[in-house]
This record gives C-alpha cells, structure tokens and sequence, in this order.
C-alpha cells in the first residue's frame, strides 16, 4: 500500500471516528440523564422514527409530493431558463436590455417572493413548483447565456466557412455546447429545488417532507424534526452523488488540452 | 534561378505555361475600410493579384498589414469596401460553400465532437449520409495518419494532431480553393516542418488551389509557387515574386538550397523594409 | 450604432421598458383589465410603503431584520475566518477537518430552521444562528484559500528579514486575508439576509417578512407588494453600501477593485 493510500485510510478512520465518538456520546449523554432527551433526542430515537415511517409506509406520501415539487419545479424551471438563455444569447439587443434586470432579480434570493406565490397560486404544490422554478430558472438562464457566448468565435466562423445553416449552427454548435453546462447546472439547481421545495412546505402545506418537520416542530418532537431532516439530507446527498458521475462521464471532452508540439 | 518581380497595383499575369482557363482567385483593386469611433481605418488599399488553379500561392507581410482581411474578404466572411474579388469566376459572396475551405490559425475544432465526428461535419452539413460521411472521415483520418484516434476528443491531441484533423476537416469535401491563416504559427518548430511536408503532399494528392498567409518567409518561400509580398498597414500589393524551386519538396532540404537562399535574400529585402516602418523605424 | 451613442441610449432604454411595464399595470388595473386582488396596483403599493415609511411603522420591523442579517453576517464571517486559518495553519489539521466542512457546506443547512426554532424559541436566535450557519462554511474555506494562497516567497522573505510570528500574521496573512474577507461578505451578504427572511416567514416575531408573511396569509396582495418593495430596497441599499466599503478599501489599497 503505497504512502499516500495509507494516508487516505488513516484520514477516513479518523473521520469515522469521530462521528461516531460524537454520536455515541450523544446517544449516552441521553441514556444517563446528562441531556434531556425531549429536548435533543438521541440518535437512537431518531433511527427508530425514520425506521417506523419506512415499515408503516408514512414516508411515501411526502416524500413523493416534496420529490414530485422539487422534480417538477427543476425541469421546467431548467428549460424555462435555458430556452430564454438561448434567446438572449442569439438576439443581443434584448440582452443588452434584460441583463441588468436580471442580474439584479438573480442577486434576490427568490424565496422572498414566495408569498406573492403562495397569494397567486394557492397553498398546494403549485406554489412550491413555481417557487423552485424562480429559484432554478435564473441558474439555467445564466448557464446557457454564458455557454453560447464561451463558444468560440473561431469555431464559429470555421462551421460558417463550411456552409452551415443557422439550423444546422443551433444544432452541431450552440446546443452541444450548451448541454454541457445545464449539466454542471443540474447539479447546482439539484439542492436548490429540494430547497425550494421543503421551504415551501415548511410556510404551507398539507403534505411532504417539509410538512412533516414543521409538524413535527410545532407539537414539539425533535426525533421526528431531525429524522426528517436527515432522509431530507440523504436525498439530496445520494442524488448530487448520482449527478456527479453522470457529469463525469459526459465531460470527457472538457479536459485541459494538452500543450506540447 | 529565374526572379520576376512585377509592378504594384497591377494585375499579374498568370505564371508561364499556364492557360487553364478562368483564375481561381482574382483580386481586382481590393480595398476594405473598417469603422472605428470617428475615423475610418483602411485595412487594405488597392490590392490586386490573381491565382491560377492548381498553384500554392503564399501572402507575406509584416504584422497587422491586413493578411486575415485579405483571407476573409476572399471567402466571403467580409465584404469589400471597393474591388472585386472574384472566386473562379463567381463574386466571393455568392460562392456556393463548398468550393472554399479555410484553415484558422487558432484551434477551430468543435471541442465537443470527436476527431472523426469534426471531419465528417463539413459532409454532414451537405446532407451525406451520416455512416457514409463517417467512411470518408476515417479514410482522410488515416490518410493524415491519425489512424487509431478517431474517438479522442480535441481535448486529449497534442497541437501537431489538432491541425491535422483540421487540414482533413478542410480536405475532406474537395474544395477547389484552400485559404489558410497562419496555420502552424502556434505549433513549435519541428512539428511545424512535418505539418508543411504533409501539407505538400497532400496538395500534392488533390490538385487544390492554395492561398497561404504566413509571417514567415521561409516558409512562404518553400510551400509556394508565388510569393505576394503586401506592405505595412494599410495592405498594398508591393511586389510578387516566382519561387523556381524544383518539386517534389522536402521544407528542411530545400532550405538549404542555393536557389532558395537566393530567392529568399532578394524577397527578404523587400519584406525588411516593410517590417521596419511597420515597427516605427526608418 | 457607435458606443458613445450607445452608452447613452442604453439606459434610457431599459429606464423606459421599466416605466413602460409599469404604466401598463397601472393602466390594466384602473381599467379593469388586471385584478387587484393578486396583484394590486403600482401607486397603492407605493403609497402604503411610503407611509409604512414616514409613520415609522415598519422601522421596527426593519430593524429586527437587519439586526439578525447583520449579527449573524459578523459572526459567522468571523467564526468562519478563524476556522479557515486555524485549519490552513496545520496540513495534519487540514486534512482531517476540511473533509467534514466540504460535507457541511453541501448540506442544505436553511432546512434546519425548525430544529433550530425548537431549541432556540421564536426570536431572535433561532434566526441568527441559522444565518451563522449559512455563512461560517464560505468564509471558512475562503480564508483557508486566502492563507494557503499567500505567497511562500513572501513568507520566506520576511522571515529572512526577522520577522516574529505575530509581525507576520499583521503584515503579511492579514492584509491577504483581508481582501478575501470583503469579497466573502459581498457574497454572503445575500444568503445572510435570505436565512433571516427564511426565518421570519416560517416563524418569528417581528421583521419585514412577518409583515409580509402576515399579509398573505390575510390575502392582501397590496400588503405583501409593499413589504416586498422595502424587501427589495434594503438588500439594494445594503449591496450599495457594501460596494462604498469596497471602493474606500480599495483608496488605503487593501482591496484590488475588480
């Protein structure tokens, strides 16, 4: 084993150690009265209630409304935003009129808007969908402008030179390059929309995960807060991780080109 | 060794033996103008040549003398202010795409297509078959001997194999006239004399005609039938010189040659001229 | 169309495409066309925020606002900043901790509001410590960026020249890190003010997003137009008073302007 893997182990344990010196001595610090357990729980608690609501099949209610928002929300928020990103990329007059606004609009965390939604569109998962659609649409929006225009200008004039139509430009130059990008996007809009998603559960709801936190909060019972908060966490974790390999594999081309003769 | 220059601003008649019919590049009285904030700034001023089809004609000049303009206004990316520039015949703007193909100096692969996929664009953009352009691809792949990186991305070759895709990428479709920009300036010296040989015998393989920018007159000289000298900005046509040099050509070996140091001293010094003023000297 | 015309003609542009919008919502609402109901109309929600403004009804609430923004910006950028150069002091450290802050930086930490609501209350705190959180992970890789970017030659030099460890942490690691603190703030300025709105929609007791929180729930569009409108003017106010510091900065030239 070299020296450097040896170090990565090392590291790692340490690691593991210390989360579970930390949750080991949360769990006794409970058991031997030191800290209350209404108050702060304990890990074992918070196990056995995310264990409950997977054998009692509560969880998959709300995780599917707070999946479906956050989905729904990412996709159509992601094509709103790319499609009015290509057009700004290719008509520049409306960029050079738009572009303050929309950086301003982009610097506002969307959130704050969400009770004019919740005002337009009810309480239900329209307005968490419209929610993660401002928050995502400015991700895409900025992603494809800064794609179009990142493609090279002698690129350009070379696929002109060879007699490309602009259909034919739209699609072996400006949408390749562009769809590269929406994938980095993709990851960062990913824990935007779940965001997005949970936050409005959290103001209104009937149902999904943020429902049950806030629920949770309001009849005082931290296991259930946390145990909703750590499958919230998971979530998104495992499927950033999920992302990122995806991502790999399509960015082949992306690496630093090499500089010799 | 046989040297002919000819006066300025005049037409030059095709070189001796040569009678194919229409030029493939005629250049009459060319002038492009660009507007700056107030006044207007002359790229190109009264430039006329011609090029028989089938010659290797290379375009030299001190920099920022209007050599890309000159390259642009012959394939149409930019419009004259006055002249004509007349592509076999047709006005440069209205030549059909494929007679032309041009190869930029920076790196104008698309980085998000293979090696084989950037070749075979130029047939896919004229509506061949995609397995049949794909064929053609690896054949001019092989022929440029990349034979075996069909699947890299742009990213993973070296410079030297990025312009051979791109001269494949140019050659694949036939264009009866090639225009290229400084297309080694950017490669180091050794890669450089193999890119030229290959280009020679490419050129060789398929009769095209070639317009040749460089800064460097030693490569000018040893690619071409004719060398176009143009003077500092604004770009005039100063004088055109024959290279008499025997082909087939090896770039190294005939730098050695005494007809070739000749030519070069003699065209060396009007380019020098030019260079200097260019610069602020006397 | 040439530049200088063009610089002049482009604000005016985008002035009159503002105007223009909203003189239509004007229009489109006294004539019937639009329903105030939802969207109220340009001039009701100037008015009520103008008075909001001189009746110092909504002082109070601003205040309360900036007061978590600002505490919590501080604190966190300060906690972070020392986290960042403790961690950059020591590789061994480094190598141990910055794994556990990648991992905390990535997590969603906004969604902890509720837990932090059940241990800390309805005031204050819960929402300040949420905007710790939200800020501690940036400044603290920031700074640890900032430290490990400073120049070993640098360091070397002034060791050289005898300098003691704490005349190298004033000469050399502060100003460094100094100018990688503003750019974080400017940064984090916005998730700072997002967690204590965040905070005051789901639950607190004073702050500009109570008053809008509150509108909407009794359904009045005009209400939550307006606390919007002071919403929006603050974090523009705040934006513009953090761009001054950065230009005095950049006058006793501790700051590149970019």
């Amino acid at each position: 084993m070299t020296h450097a893997r040896r170090q990565g182990l090392a590291t790692a344990g340490a690691q593991a150690a210390a989360v579970l010196t930390v949750l080991a001595a949360w769990e006794g610090a409970v058991r031997a009265g030191r800290l209350s357990q209404e108050f702060v729980s304990r890990p074992g608690a918070v196990a056995a209630e995310i264990w409950r609501w997977i054998a009692t099949g509560e969880l998959w209610p709300h995780l599917g409304a707070t999946v479906s928002a956050a989905l729904a929300g990412l996709v159509l928020g992601l094509g709103l935003g790319a499609a009015l990103g290509l057009l700004l990329a290719l008509v520049p007059l409306l960029a050079d009129l738009c572009e303050p606004a929309l950086a301003t609009l982009n610097a506002t965390p969307r959130i704050v808007f969400y009770p004019v939604l919740a005002l337009w569109l009810g309480l239900g998962i329209a307005s968490k969908i419209a929610l993660v659609v401002t928050i995502v649409a400015f991700v895409g929006l900025f992603t494809v402008l800064e794609a179009v225009r990142a493609v090279d200008r002698t690129v350009v004039a070379q696929v002109r030179v060879l007699g490309a139509s602009s259909a034919a430009m739209l699609r072996h130059v400006y949408l390749p390059a562009t769809l590269v990008w929406i994938a980095a996007g993709l990851r960062t809009s990913l824990g935007f929309a779940f965001v997005g998603a949970i936050l409005g559960e959290y103001m209104a709801s009937m149902r999904g995960l943020g429902y049950l936190i806030i629920g949770a909060q309001h009849l005082f019972q931290p296991a259930r807060v946390m145990a909703g908060l750590v499958v919230a966490m998971a979530l998104v974790w495992a499927l950033d991780a999920g992302l990122a390999t995806l991502d790999a594999r399509w960015s082949a081309w992306r690496q630093e080109p090499r500089h010799e003769g | 060794m046989r040297v002919e220059v000819s006066a300025p601003a005049l037409p030059v008649a095709a070189p001796a033996g040569d009678d194919r019919g229409v030029p493939a590049v005629e250049v009459v009285r060319l002038t492009r103008t660009f507007a700056g904030t107030g006044t207007a700034v002359p790229a190109l001023v009264d430039v006329s040549f011609t090029v028989a089809p089938g010659e290797f004609v290379s375009v030299v000049g001190p920099s920022g003398c209007g050599k890309s303009t000159l390259l642009h206004l012959i394939c149409g990316l930019l419009r004259p202010s006055q002249g004509e520039v007349r592509i076999f015949g047709t006005p440069a703007g209205r030549v059909q795409p494929g007679r032309i193909g041009y190869v930029f100096q920076r790196d104008a692969l698309l980085p998000w297509k293979t090696a084989l996929d950037n070749v075979a664009l130029p047939l896919l953009l004229r509506g061949t078959p995609p397995a049949r352009a794909r064929q053609t691809a690896r054949a001019w792949m092989h022929r440029v001997g990349l034979a075996g990186f069909e699947h890299h991305y742009p990213s993973q070759l070296s410079g030297g194999m990025r312009k051979r895709v791109a001269l494949a990428m140019t050659m694949v479709y036939h264009p009866a006239l090639i225009l290229m920009d400084e297309p080694f300036a950017a490669l180091d010296v050794q890669t450089r004399n193999l890119m030229e040989n290959e280009l020679l015998a490419l050129w060789a393989q398929t009769a095209s005609t070639i317009l040749f920018v460089t800064h460097d007159l030693e490569e000018a000289i040893a690619l071409a039938d004719r060398v176009v000298v143009l003077t500092r900005r604004p770009g005039r046509v100063k004088a055109i010189y024959t290279v008499d040099l025997p082909r087939p050509r090896d770039v190294t070996e005939v730098r050695g040659s005494e007809a070739f140091v000749a030519t070069y001293r003699r065209i060396w010094a009007d380019l020098r001229d030019e260079v200097l003023a260019a610069h602020g000297h006397a | 169309m040439d530049t200088r015309r063009r610089r002049t003609l482009l604000p005016l542009a985008r002035l009159t495409v503002v105007g223009t919008f909203l003189a239509a919502w004007e229009a489109g609402v006294r004539a019937g066309a639009i329903d105030p109901f939802y969207v109220s109309a340009p001039s009701a929600i100037l008015v009520r925020a103008a008075t909001w403004v001189v009746t110092g009804d909504i002082l109070g609430h601003v205040a309360a606002t900036l007061g978590v923004t600002l505490t919590g910006l501080a604190v966190g950028v300060l906690l972070g900043a020392a986290t960042g150069g403790a961690v950059a002091a020591s590789p061994a450290v480094a190598r141990v901790v910055l794994p556990f802050l990648a991992v905390g930086n990535a997590l969603p930490r906004v969604i902890l509001y509720p837990l932090l609501v059940l241990w800390l209350g309805v005031g204050a705190a819960p929402r300040i410590v949420l905007v710790i959180t939200l800020v501690f992970f940036t400044a603290a890789f920031n700074t640890h960026a900032a430290v490990r970017a400073v120049d070993r030659d640098v360091v070397h030099t002034a060791r050289v020249l005898g300098a003691r460890r704490l005349q190298l942490l004033w000469h050399v690691y502060v100003p460094a890190v100094a100018v990688w603190l503003l750019a974080t703030v400017r940064v984090t300025m916005g998730f700072a003010l997002a967690g204590a709105i965040v905070g005051e929609y789901v639950g607190a007791a004073r702050g500009v997003g109570v008053v809008v929180a509150f509108a909407q729930s009794m359904f009045n569009a005009r209400d939550v137009m307006a606390g919007l409108t002071v919403l929006l003017t603050m974090i523009w106010v705040m934006d513009a008073g953090l761009r001054a510091v950065e230009r005095a900065a950049a006058r006793w030239r501790l700051v590149e302007v970019s």
